[in-house]
């Protein structure tokens, strides 16, 4: 490998004062980054359990350790016993407060992620201080976040998911030591026994080895990827838990959704052409915020002459950042066909193959909070992006033209705000959903046959529907109404 | 500064404004300041008028009695009715769930009751509540509304 491995941000000879490293400008952008962090627990934490997507499955947490753990490496389709753990550890844990140890949970999840976020980022001086809004602001503001934060199992795999991607990319691009090692395996190892998308992991060590990151040693990687040639052994030939159907469930396909049946209609006989649709559509998801969950929202609504306000808040906020990559990479062309990489380069393209491999791991249906992990690292790649071309550019001399990028900056700015505003808004807005839930829970309850005539589902509903009703109202998010607001 | 930090301020400032409203309304709710914290609705009536079903059923476990009359502001149900009851509110909603919960909950007493808002449902044109309520019973068209209506005008 060529490049500079020891020194992650090698940057050339401070000009001004605003690319001198300060200690100040770091903790300026730490005390922003934890105030995005305490904005987002605090919407969290107004939101009670769901019922929907956890009532059952803390139901099943009521077992032992040892019938839990087996029973998901002896069932069919999925192996996630990492899952089940992390659920077990704070089921137990709680003694009760459900609420209060779950929603705890997601809320210490979002504060490590923004932490994560900011140590792979290593803002040292003012000028990056000034650009960590933008980085929080596409982190929090993609659509493929929203979902890591709207719902629970009670615990986010999702979200688990994108903090191993990041607590990766983080070791990835320490100096080596032999812990560096250890610790890695065992992120690749809760992954991948956490959820399907783990295996991503796996994927940031080795594009980050590719770029030069020395982090993880030869033998590290090896190590690494004996395991993920194991983690196949075990599931397909081993357990033999294989993988789910695929087609199952209904996919965005199009200007609409298709059911299961539809699918198997349309795509029976060539299974591949519905497997690309997925994996391109899940591309352009987070490049341009469009097609959303498989389906080309703003194109149908511009076609039918009504395109969703804030769908083109959307589409133009990515559009605004996907260019700022396009622009770092037609400005480091020479020095990356010459393989030389510094750390802002080595973050802009971790990008690709995360993006990449990402979108082939959902092949089978398109679903945005799944491409979590890469829109995590767009996020990234669009601040060391930003960093690179504010990094020695003098600007536009003409008028008109530098006129023109106020404008975009503008934009860029402002469509970015909207959609984090607008994720606020919309975690109040579930808080206020999953209430409802629980007022009508003797109803979904009859629809599922759910059995609650043991004590403990007794137990469990009341506590549950307790904490959900006997809360304070959630009051509407100002600007709730307005037509931008995704 | 230069050129280009000022057009990266323009990018920052929009998105620093934006975290500084979260952070207020963040800090506002926290702190208890009423502005933010007021629920919407003054009491059980209005909520269930308005179908939230959930700060309904939270208000009536605080205290509120959801057989009594309550003053109802004129944007939640309308100008001509000002006082209802819980589950004469509920109506407005047209919600056939939220009924059944005020009906498992008690809200609906004696037979009396149910066939008065039997009849205020087939008023409002909501057959299903209405055979919920009390099946097959002939009503006299208007007189139910007419009568919320009487209860609403100042004396």
């Amino acid at each position: 490998m060529r490049g500079d491995f020891g020194a992650l941000t090698a940057r050339p000879a401070p000009t001004d004062a605003g690319e001198r490293p300060s200690r100040l400008a770091s903790a300026t952008a730490c005390g922003y980054a934890l105030v995005v962090a305490a904005g987002i627990a605090h919407f969290l934490l107004a939101i009670p359990i769901q019922l929907t997507d956890s009532f059952g499955n803390m139901l099943k947490l009521e077992t032992g350790w040892r019938d839990l753990l087996v029973r998901e490496f002896t069932q069919r389709s999925y192996m996630r016993p990492f899952l089940w753990a992390e659920l077990k550890l704070v089921y137990d844990a709680s003694a009760g407060h459900y609420a209060a140890w779950f929603r705890g949970t997601h809320a210490l999840q979002v504060l490590a992620l923004v932490c994560l976020f900011l140590a792979l980022l290593r803002p040292r001086t003012w000028r990056d201080a000034l650009l960590v809004p933008l980085g929080l602001g596409v982190l929090i503001g993609l659509h493929t976040f929203r979902g890591t934060v709207d719902e629970a199992f009670p615990i986010n795999t999702f979200l688990t998911i994108v903090l191993c991607c990041l607590a990766a990319a983080n070791l990835a691009f320490l100096r080596h030591r032999w812990w560096v090692d250890v610790l890695a395996s065992v992120v690749f190892a809760v992954a991948a026994l956490t959820v399907e998308t783990g295996l991503l992991v796996w994927v940031v060590f080795a594009a980050a080895a590719l770029l030069g990151a020395r982090g993880v040693s030869r033998a590290g990687l090896g190590v690494l990827t004996a395991m993920l040639a194991g983690y196949f052994v075990l599931r397909f030939a081993v357990l033999e838990v294989g993988a789910p159907g695929l087609m199952e469930r209904a996919s965005g396909y199009g200007f609409g959704i298709l059911e299961p049946r539809e699918l198997v209609e349309r795509f029976g006989d060539a299974p591949w052409r519905f497997y690309a649709y997925n994996i391109a559509s899940s591309v352009l998801t987070v490049l341009f915020s469009e097609p959303r969950g498989g389906v080309f929202r703003l194109t149908y609504g511009a076609i039918a002459g009504q395109p969703e306000p804030s769908a083109i808040v959307n589409v133009l906020a990515s559009l605004g950042a996907t260019t700022l990559l396009v622009l770092f990479a037609w400005r480091r062309r020479a020095a990356w066909r010459a393989k030389r990489f510094d750390g802002d380069d080595r973050l802009v393209l971790l990008f690709p193959p995360l993006l990449a491999a990402n979108a082939a791991i959902s092949y089978a249906y398109t679903k945005d909070v799944i491409m979590s992990p890469a829109g995590t690292f767009f996020a990234v790649a669009v601040f060391a992006a930003a960093r690179g071309l504010i990094r020695g550019g003098a600007g536009p001399r003409r008028p008109w033209t530098y006129a023109a990028v106020l404008v975009c900056s503008l934009l860029l700015g402002t469509t970015w705000a909207v959609r984090s505003v607008s994720l606020h808004r919309h975690l109040r807005e579930m808080a206020r959903k999953v209430r409802t839930e629980w007022v009508y829970a003797d109803d979904w309850f009859a629809r599922e046959r759910i059995d609650l005539t043991p004590v403990a589902a007794q137990t469990l509903l009341r506590r549950l529907r307790d904490d959900a009703i006997n809360r304070q109202p959630p009051v509407p998010f100002p600007l709730a109404h307005r037509v931008l607001i995704d | 500064m230069s050129r280009t930090t000022l057009a990266w301020w323009m990018v920052a400032a929009p998105l620093v404004c934006a975290t500084c409203l979260v952070a207020a309304v963040a800090a506002g709710e926290r702190g208890g300041w009423a502005a933010f914290t007021a629920p919407p609705f003054l009491n059980s009536a209005e909520a269930a008028a308005a179908g939230d079903a959930a700060t309904m059923l939270w208000m009536i476990r605080l205290g509120d009695n959801p057989t009594r009359v309550y003053p109802v502001r004129p944007h939640l149900i309308s100008p001509a009715i000002l006082r209802a009851t819980t589950v004469e509110a509920a109506m407005w909603s047209r919600q056939i769930s939220l009924i059944r919960v005020l009906d498992r909950e008690g809200a609906i007493i004696g037979d009396d009751d149910r066939r008065g808002l039997a009849c205020l449902a087939v008023d409002l044109e909501l057959p299903e509540v209405a055979e919920y309520l009390a099946p097959g019973l002939g009503c006299a068209p208007g007189h139910a509304l007419a009568r919320l209506a009487a209860r609403s005008r100042p004396e």
